[in-house]
């Protein structure tokens, strides 16, 4: 411990880097050069396998990372015999399998477990105006599939190639999005949307909405990071939170503070399963995103959509710590970049949670 | 007499060849060449009126202005049609499948919904929808569309023609299963009729004695890989004959 001239000891803060305070690290620093990441555990090499799941925010990190030209892993493409616009259109591509968002860590935890066929529900097929939904990615297949046959033959070959991406990725990089969900009451299948919300159909005797707890967060987000382990045991994991707000509550509060709870929750779990674990990182989108440092410039105008800038300050982060990448961009996202196909990338992220406003608005 | 304009791509071409085989002489035929100009295939077939742009319709129905009342004249099309197989002919090293009215799939093979195929393949029906859509606009007796030839089941005879076009297509390049092709085909066939019927074209179709128990084409009918021959072409003359007969 330092101390002063007169032998006493000095105050910590006063031989702190100046980086440590808000003044220099936040209010005096431009915009654009802010980098909160500190220390990261390991780094990605170009031919490591990295996996990207979680809530619609991880879709814009698997777009960077398929475009940095590192090994971004996609273990369920579709067949080269289509067109790339077409496999894009059926969501080939937009994350490392054909799962959709994967909006709470339960549902991760039980796509883990249904891919290696150590759980299975009563509800596997949703059926409405003679199309058939798959409850767990009801958004996966545009208007649905032709018969449940069909369905079920995707499902079986879509959860292969997860237990696939699963054994073989060499990084995991999650995005946690929501505590809320809807949980089936015959055998407690979580649901990325509520049942009714675009397609299914709703019963409240059949349905419950659940708010997780940051106990049970915490639980599943070791759970799956154990299960992962048990069949990869060299994986490495990097643990985001989307700054996406709610788009809606089912609980009783106002939207900011159900947005707060959720995140709050989210961003807890997460650190805590960073100190628990090794080669667990957690990076901070949400801090980029949502830090008062730039004034809301990171949102579009309905102050929920991210804008494409905030999300390249992410990946300029992201890259430049994890990876020894000098081109930072995307390799088609050149500063000459008009606003009209910018909208357009922005307009290709998916996002099932838009669903229950649509519904709710019909 | 009423005329019978038969245009169209590769596969008009089995149909202007059947016309010696055409002993009824109740219609009069034409083949105007409206596009570009006619070629000839290294594998054999021949391809008039190779593009359909919406100026080559105005040229086809200032070209039939000149002859006789726009009603009087039945237009037999044979647009594109090679989809299925320009699609996927070739077997690449991750083949897929899909379930076709309810058949089993082969497990080992990629799943693919056959909503994904329709939507691959209908990136080769755009033009041929968008045509027959204008034709139909114009007052013409009437306007009617081939059935694409069943597919051919040899994958040997496929590959002898293909080398003909392709010489570097050496033993790593192969036919794609006739299970698949015929199922690609099936699935472009619905989409042809679900088109035809919205847009009131008569469909042709592919009359039985040519198609074997399997679905495929019989032997004596095959010109090449994707194409039928002109005695299929003459005999889809009569079917076509039939159904205009039949109008009121």
């Amino acid at each position: 411990m330092k101390k002063n001239i007169d032998g006493k000891e000095l105050c910590p803060y006063k031989t702190m880097p100046r980086s440590q305070f808000w003044r220099n690290a936040v209010f005096e620093t431009e915009k654009g050069l802010i980098d909160p990441v500190r220390n990261v555990g390991f780094k990605i090499g170009l031919e490591d396998k990295v996996a990207t799941a979680g809530s619609c925010f991880a879709q814009h990190i698997a777009r960077y990372l398929s475009n940095s030209g590192y090994n971004y892993y996609v273990a369920e493409q579709g067949p080269k015999a289509f067109p790339q616009e077409i496999r894009k259109r059926f969501n080939y591509g937009v994350f490392s399998a054909r799962f959709g968002n994967i909006y709470t860590v339960r549902q991760l935890v039980q796509l883990l477990k249904r891919a290696f066929g150590k759980l299975e529900f009563s509800e596997n097929c949703w059926e409405d105006n003679g199309r058939f939904y798959d409850p767990y990615r009801p958004f996966i297949e545009e208007n649905g599939f032709t018969s449940r046959k069909e369905l079920l033959a995707d499902q079986q070959g879509h959860l292969t190639n997860v237990k696939k991406m699963f054994e073989e990725l060499d990084v995991f990089v999650f995005t946690l999005g929501l505590t809320e969900a809807w949980i089936s009451k015959i055998d407690g299948a979580v649901f990325p949307v509520c049942p009714g919300c675009g397609v299914g159909e709703f019963f409240k005797d059949k349905y419950e909405f659940h708010n997780f707890s940051f106990d049970e967060v915490t639980a599943d987000l070791q759970e799956a990071i154990d299960f992962i382990k048990s069949v990869n045991p060299t994986a490495k994991f990097i643990l985001t939170v989307s700054p996406v707000p709610l788009i809606a509550t089912a609980t009783n509060d106002h939207p900011l503070v159900a947005t707060t709870y959720s995140k709050s929750v989210l961003r807890i779990a997460a650190q805590t399963i960073k100190e628990r674990n090794d080669l667990v990182d957690y990076f901070p989108s949400y801090e980029i995103i949502t830090g008062n440092y730039n004034r809301g410039a990171y949102f579009s105008s309905d102050l929920r959509s991210v804008r494409e800038e905030g999300v390249k300050h992410v990946m300029n982060c992201f890259l430049r710590h994890y990876t020894n990448a000098t081109n930072e961009e995307p390799k088609h996202a050149s500063t000459k970049q008009t606003k009209v196909n910018i909208n357009e990338e922005l307009a290709e992220v998916i996002c099932d949670e838009e669903m229950m406003e649509k519904a709710a608005l019909k | 007499m009423d005329t019978v304009c038969i245009i169209g791509h590769s596969h008009g071409h089995m149909l202007k060849k059947g016309l010696k085989f055409i002993k009824n002489e109740s219609f009069n035929y034409i083949t105007p060449l409206i596009g570009t100009k006619a070629f000839t295939h290294p594998a054999s077939f021949k391809a008039d009126n190779a593009i359909l742009l919406n100026k080559d319709v105005d040229s086809l129905i200032d070209h039939l202005k000149k002859g006789q009342g726009l009603e009087s004249i039945h237009l037999l099309t044979a647009f594109h049609g090679n989809g299925y197989n320009q699609f996927y002919m070739i077997e690449d090293d991750e083949p897929f499948d899909f379930i076709f009215d309810d058949e089993n799939v082969d497990d080992k093979l990629r799943f693919v919904s056959k909503q994904m195929v329709e939507t691959g393949l209908d990136t080769f029906l755009i033009n041929t929808r968008n045509a027959l859509s204008i034709l139909m606009q114009k007052g013409i007796g009437s306007v009617a569309c081939i059935q694409t030839p069943p597919p051919n089941p040899s994958a040997e005879f496929m590959m002898d023609k293909l080398r003909i076009v392709r010489s570097d297509l050496t033993g790593d390049f192969k036919v794609t299963s006739s299970r698949l092709r015929h199922k690609l085909w099936l699935t472009m066939d619905s989409m042809y009729r679900k088109m035809c019927g919205e847009l009131g074209v008569i469909y042709v179709c592919a009359p039985k004695e040519t198609i074997d128990s399997n679905g495929f084409l019989l032997e004596k009918y095959w010109a090449d890989m994707s194409h039928a021959n002109e005695l299929y072409g003459s005999i889809l003359l009569d079917e076509h004959q039939k159904l205009i007969n039949n109008l009121d």
